[in-house]
């Protein structure tokens, strides 16, 4: 089973910048990232308004949301179940290749 | 940059140039949705929801990233991507995975005579840092961790068959909630025999199905009776 130290290899992967775990009252479980607790609500709000996209389109899933940064760093956001992931992807990271490692990584851990 | 009178017909040409492109609708907070060339996926006052959700999310983000530009959404098999195009207007494209980001980008800017902006200079707390160390809250959690399930503490048996049965009924998320809700417990008051019956329901608020909920409960009634 996953606990919050098994999250922390999300900083080894390569193309992740910073990754940061909250559950969704807002509390950080674990993060790289200095700025964790001011980015934690908009990573929580941002994977609820996700998880509800299912209602408005006719009952898909969503897998990830991806905002985009002009710099490229851009911030990706997960939903698993009461928590939420938020990675910061590196600039020259494929987000798409990426996003399907964090996936990947994320189903080992099952 | 285009009048929004022209928004709607510039969106017929970009899906008519983009073969990967299935649809599309605009959005502005005065007018809603006011063009839906979506073919029926979805209704105005459902995509209307779908269009204030995600740019809030990005106005959330540019909070605290000041070179935020448009999201996407990724589902199974399609895409949503939704990029300001000025005023508080938005277009939002739906597209097949196959498509790149920058393809659409350059297809809408050229459509829309947007000047693409400069990049940005990194922000400060974009750059490196030097070596972090895990917060507080996680470091005590893993000491508590390792303090309670020490072969030695008589509470190593009960935790871990309630960590096994929080597992059965919430997943892989069970090691971290079980983590987190010990790590709550343990600053409550000391941890003891006694006390696990809290630590049992905090553990169930995190069932969501009552079935499941109930079942959890029972699999530890023997723990809750003999505390």
């Amino acid at each position: 089973m996953a606990t919050a130290k098994d999250f922390s290899r999300l900083g080894d992967i390569e193309g992740v910048s910073r990754y940061i775990l909250v559950r969704n009252d807002g509390y950080v479980v674990g993060k790289n990232y200095e700025e964790a607790v001011a980015l934690s609500s908009a990573i929580v709000t941002s994977g609820k308004y996700c998880d509800s996209l299912s209602d408005d389109l006719g009952g898909r899933r969503y897998i990830y949301c991806c905002v985009e940064r002009n710099s490229g760093d851009n911030i990706l956001v997960f939903s698993l179940g009461r928590y939420y992931l938020g990675i910061i992807k590196h600039a020259d990271s494929d987000p798409q290749q990426l996003a399907d490692t964090i996936i990947g990584f994320l189903k080992a851990l099952t | 940059m285009e009048s929004t009178v022209e928004y709607p017909e510039k969106l017929s040409d970009i899906i008519a140039s983009l073969p990967e492109v299935s649809g599309g609708f605009l959005y502005s907070p005065e007018q809603g949705i006011y063009s839906n060339q979506t073919d029926g996926v979805s209704d105005d006052a459902s995509l209307q929801q779908v269009s204030v959700k995600l740019s809030k999310i990005v106005s959330m983000m540019s909070v605290h990233f000041h070179d935020t530009g448009g999201i996407r959404v990724c589902f199974k098999d399609l895409i949503l991507c939704g990029m300001e195009i000025g005023d508080g207007h938005w277009l939002f494209l739906l597209h097949q995975p196959s498509l790149s980001p920058g393809m659409i980008k350059m297809t809408v800017q050229m459509a829309l005579n947007i000047v693409p902006d400069p990049l940005p200079q990194p922000e400060l707390s974009d750059m490196p840092q030097d070596e972090e160390q895990p917060g507080d809250d996680a470091n005590f959690a893993e000491e508590i961790m390792g303090i309670l399930l020490a072969p030695e503490s008589e509470l190593k048996e009960p935790l871990t068959r309630m960590e096994n049965n929080l597992a059965q009924h919430i997943g892989p998320v069970a090691g971290l909630v079980f983590q987190d809700s010990l790590a709550i417990w343990a600053k409550k008051g000391t941890p003891s025999l006694k006390n696990l019956p809290e630590l049992i329901e905090m553990m169930a608020k995190e069932i969501d199905d009552s079935d499941d909920r109930k079942e959890f409960l029972e699999s530890l009634k023997s723990i809750t009776e003999e505390s």
